[in-house]
This record gives structure tokens, sequence and C-alpha cells, in this order.
């Protein structure tokens, strides 16, 4: 006999029941960070690497679109010239827009949309839409008479847009979506949901995906988003990992003027956000309980869900440029380009793959590259 | 049993306790010098994020105790137990995080900071099983010091 018979009996029981407590740990960790609403963040090492930066010299510019080589940017003061950019920031050109002659046009309420292989011209006051290939850029009229009366409006193919429109009778915004050949206009008034005053408080961001199809709105100032079909049929109602589901928002009316403004600034939840195949990414303004009051605030956290079901996938950050947080970014086949003040920032995406296995998920849209997961850290208890 | 052995296990068993002590000072001082970023590490391990809040302080104090208890003799071998217990722990908390965890956090510093999870894996294996040791080198002492 090696040793006593009462101690091997308490070395077992100590080692089973040490064992069984971390397990335990974990499968109770799994429940917790997973669960809805629970608002802590998921931070998987090394999600981005920063891969270039370009100086456009000017704050006012906007990301139109890009494709899985190039990004196109705007100048909203010189929309007809199209600044082109491959993802590592190599090969910059620009590209004039041709449009028809006599077009008439207000530059200031127009918006250039890339949507490959289209581009795509919306000008709300004289209601004009008009597409060309991205190829020759050669702009004609592609939706009749469309009678835009929105600041959002996408189009989502030749014959049809969606747009975000207010409705008199319901005092609220409501989406609708535009076909000009057939139905004519489709109102869709229970997509968005009125909680305060109908117009501040359902503000938001409209998103439309062409492969796979859908359309997404996320709320400013809630923690939820909608995504529909592209005939504005709903598909679910998301929410995002905050706890903030009503819009704090004090809006008042100007009885002078007429107008509603806000009494007190709103808090923001959703800053801004895009969506790129399967996945939808918010730039939330809300920190999480697991993240550090420096960390937050030096840097933009992004956080990534799921198209197909809304749930929470994970989160990385994106790093303040000279103090300059992101403003506004797209995501095209794996490389995320933001825009940071006067910079023009490309970030290669390496998402984790082991989330999407553990999920059955695919990502398709990303290649699958080792996870820097074998690296040291201090974050082993001993 | 030869006296040679029994000397020489004596000695054995003094030099765990002794590393054992030395080692749980040393993590522990280490995670309590720079606290706050072993909670925030702590944070964004996706085991340990929830609980980060008190395991970031029950390590550290878990692991000053059993030094503590070493260093008492008649409290020894309930020590060595416990350190056993503790190094199965952090045993099972890399193998769980490494193998089925949905990633692997990678915070970089703190203690023991060159070793890869790998290396760590077989240190704290290698220390589980000198807890081993220690136990049945105590029991196997001539019963001056009644075990508990």
């Amino acid at each position: 006999m090696i040793m006593k018979k009462a101690s091997f009996i308490t070395i077992l029981s100590i080692l089973f029941s040490s064992i069984a407590l971390v397990t335990l740990l974990y499968f109770l960790s799994i429940q917790h960070n997973y669960g809805k609403n629970n608002f802590i963040r998921m931070f998987p090492p090394h999600v981005t690497v920063t891969q270039r930066v370009m100086d456009l010299h000017s704050r006012d510019r906007y990301i139109a679109g890009g494709t899985s080589k190039y990004v196109y940017v705007v100048n909203p003061y010189d929309p007809l010239e199209l600044y082109v950019a491959d993802h590592t920031f190599t090969d910059t050109f620009s590209a004039h827009i041709s449009i028809p002659p006599a077009t008439e046009l207000m530059m200031y309420g127009l918006h250039i949309e890339v949507d490959s292989p289209y581009v795509y011209m919306i000008e709300g006051l004289t209601s004009t839409v008009l597409r060309g290939s991205l190829s020759d850029l050669q702009l004609t009229p592609c939706i009749e008479n469309p009678h835009i009366s929105s600041s959002q409006a996408i189009p989502v193919s030749a014959t049809s847009l969606v747009m975000r429109t207010y409705d008199r009778k319901l005092h609220q915004n409501i989406l609708t979506k535009l076909t000009t050949d057939t139905s004519g206009r489709r109102y869709a008034p229970d997509i968005l949901k009125k909680q305060v005053d109908g117009v501040f408080c359902t503000d938001g961001m409209l998103h439309y995906n062409a492969n796979p199809p859908y359309v997404a709105y996320v709320y400013f100032y809630r923690n939820q988003f909608v995504v529909t079909d592209t005939s504005l049929n709903l598909l679910y109602s998301g929410n995002t990992i905050d706890t903030n589901s009503t819009a704090k928002i004090k809006p008042v009316e100007i009885s002078s003027t007429g107008t509603t403004s806000m009494a007190a600034p709103p808090v923001y939840v959703n800053k801004t956000s895009c969506v790129s195949g399967n996945w939808l990414f918010v730039n939330s303004a809300l920190k999480a309980d697991n993240e550090a009051r420096k960390q937050f605030s030096g840097q933009s956290v992004i956080d990534v869900y799921s198209a197909a079901n809304g749930h929470y996938q994970f989160s990385f950050y994106l790093p303040d440029v000279e103090g300059h947080k992101v403003s506004s970014f797209r995501v095209f086949g794996n490389t995320l380009v933001a825009l940071q003040s006067h910079y023009l920032i490309a970030y290669q995406l390496k998402f984790p793959d082991k989330f999407f296995r553990d999920r059955g998920l695919q990502s398709p849209a990303f290649p699958s590259l080792p996870v820097a997961g074998k690296a040291h850290s201090s974050a082993v208890p001993f | 049993m030869s006296r040679k052995l029994r000397v020489a296990g004596k000695l054995l068993l003094e030099v765990i306790i002794l590393l054992y002590i030395i080692l749980f000072v040393y993590a522990a001082a280490s995670k309590l010098l720079d606290y706050g970023k072993f909670r925030l590490d702590l944070g964004q391990s996706p085991m340990l994020t929830s609980y980060a809040g008190w395991v970031a302080w029950m390590v550290p104090a878990i692991e000053i105790s059993v030094a503590v208890m070493l260093l008492i003799r008649r409290w020894r071998l309930p020590a060595l137990y416990a350190a056993f217990g503790l190094m199965i722990m952090f045993t099972t908390y890399i193998i769980v995080i490494t193998r089925f965890s949905s990633f692997v956090p990678c915070s970089c510093g703190g203690v023991l900071q060159h070793m890869t999870w790998n290396q760590h894996l077989m240190f704290n294996i290698f220390f589980a099983l000198l807890a081993l040791a220690g136990i049945v080198l105590y029991q196997r002492q001539p019963s001056e010091h009644p075990a508990l």
C-alpha cells in the first residue's frame, strides 16, 4: 500500500469535485454570457488588424458602398466625382459619374449608393432615382416618378426602393416600399414601433443587404432593431445586448415655430451600424459591465449580430485615430472600412472560427484564419 | 524503510512545501500588486467574465491562506489537500478554456507571463503531482506530528 485507504478516497474526491466545480462554472458561463439582455460583451482576441489609413483632407465625406475589392467615397459637395480605393488603399483613383443632360438635381439632397454591380443616385427633393453600372458609371433614370418623401431611401431593385416616411395619421415614422412597375406603394406601419413621440423615438438607420436579401432598421435610442424581407414583411425584431428598451428622449413642441425639438440630449444606444452578408454590425454607445471605462472611451465598440436571427455573436474594438471615433463604417467581405473624422481606415477582420463552429453557423464572408489563441495569458487564475 | 530513504523523503517533503509556498505567495502577490489589471483580464475570459468580481479577490486570498497553512505544521496535510485541489481546478480551467471555450482570451502579462497555455498546463499538472507526492510523503512520516 503506497498510502492509506482513507487519504486515497480523500484525494479522489478532491480530484473529482475540483474538476466538477470548474466544469460547472463553464456551463454556467455559457448560459450567462449568451443570455438575452445580459449586458456583458465578449471580446475574442485579435479580431481586427489595422491595415491602412488614408487622409481624405475633409470630414465631409461618406462611404457610398463597396465591393470585395474597392470602396467608394463621395464628397457631398461634388457628388459626381467618385473616389475609388482598393481595400489596401494602394490603388486609388477618382471616376466621374455621368448623368443624362438636362437632369435637374438638388445637390444637397443627393445621395450616391453603390450596390455592386450598380451605382444609384437618389435625390429626394426633385424625386429622382438614377442607376448605372459600376463599370461605366453612365446613369439613367430607373424608378419613374418615385415621389420620395424621405430622408432615407435605398433602392432594392431597378424598379423599387424602400424608405422611411412620415405617416400623418399615425404621427410616426413608418417604412414604405415603392415599386414603380406593378404594385405601387406598400406601407408597413407595423414595423417601426412608436414609443414617445413617433418621430424622434423611432429614429434610426435603414439598411439593405442584397445577398441574402433583407432590410434592417436599427433604432438610435433603444436596444432594438427590426429585420424584414425586401417586401417589408417582418422577419423578426431583435434586441441589442444592452437593457435600454425605451427611448430616453424628451421631445418638446416649440409653439412659436410649430416644430418639435429635444429638451434634453437623447441617450444614444446605437450610434452607427451597417449590414454585410449574414452579419449586422452595431457601434454601441453603451459600456458593458466587463469593460473598463478607459478601454471603452478610447475606442469604438462594434457588436456583431447574426442577421438571420438577431442573436449576439461577439464584439470588437476600433481604436480612436488622433482622438477621433468612428463616425460611420461599412463592411465588405473581410474588410471593414471606417470614417474617423477626415481619415478613412481599412481594418482587416479575422473572425474567430470557433464562434461559428460552436453555433453550427457558417462564416462564408470570412475566410478561416487561425485564432492566435494559444498565446499566453494572465486571465488564467493561476 | 531505511533511515536514509526516510531522511530523503522528509527532505523532499520540505522542498515540495517550500516550492508551494513560494509559488502561491508569488502568484497571489503579483495579482494583488496589479489588482486592477488582473480583474480586467478575468473579465475578458469568457468563462469568468460574470464572476470576475469575486473570483479576482478569492483566488489570491485562497492562495495566501494555503501558503500560511503550509507554514503551520499541524495544518500541513489539509493544506496539501487544498493545494492539490487548487492545482486540479487551474488545470481543468486551462483544459476547458483552450479546448471547449468559444475563444481563448489573450491578455498578455501577469504571472508567469512567458508561458504558453500548454506550458502552463504541464506546469500545473507537475505541481498537482508534487502535491500528491507531498501527501504520500507526509503520511509516511513517523507519527511525531499527528495527521488531522
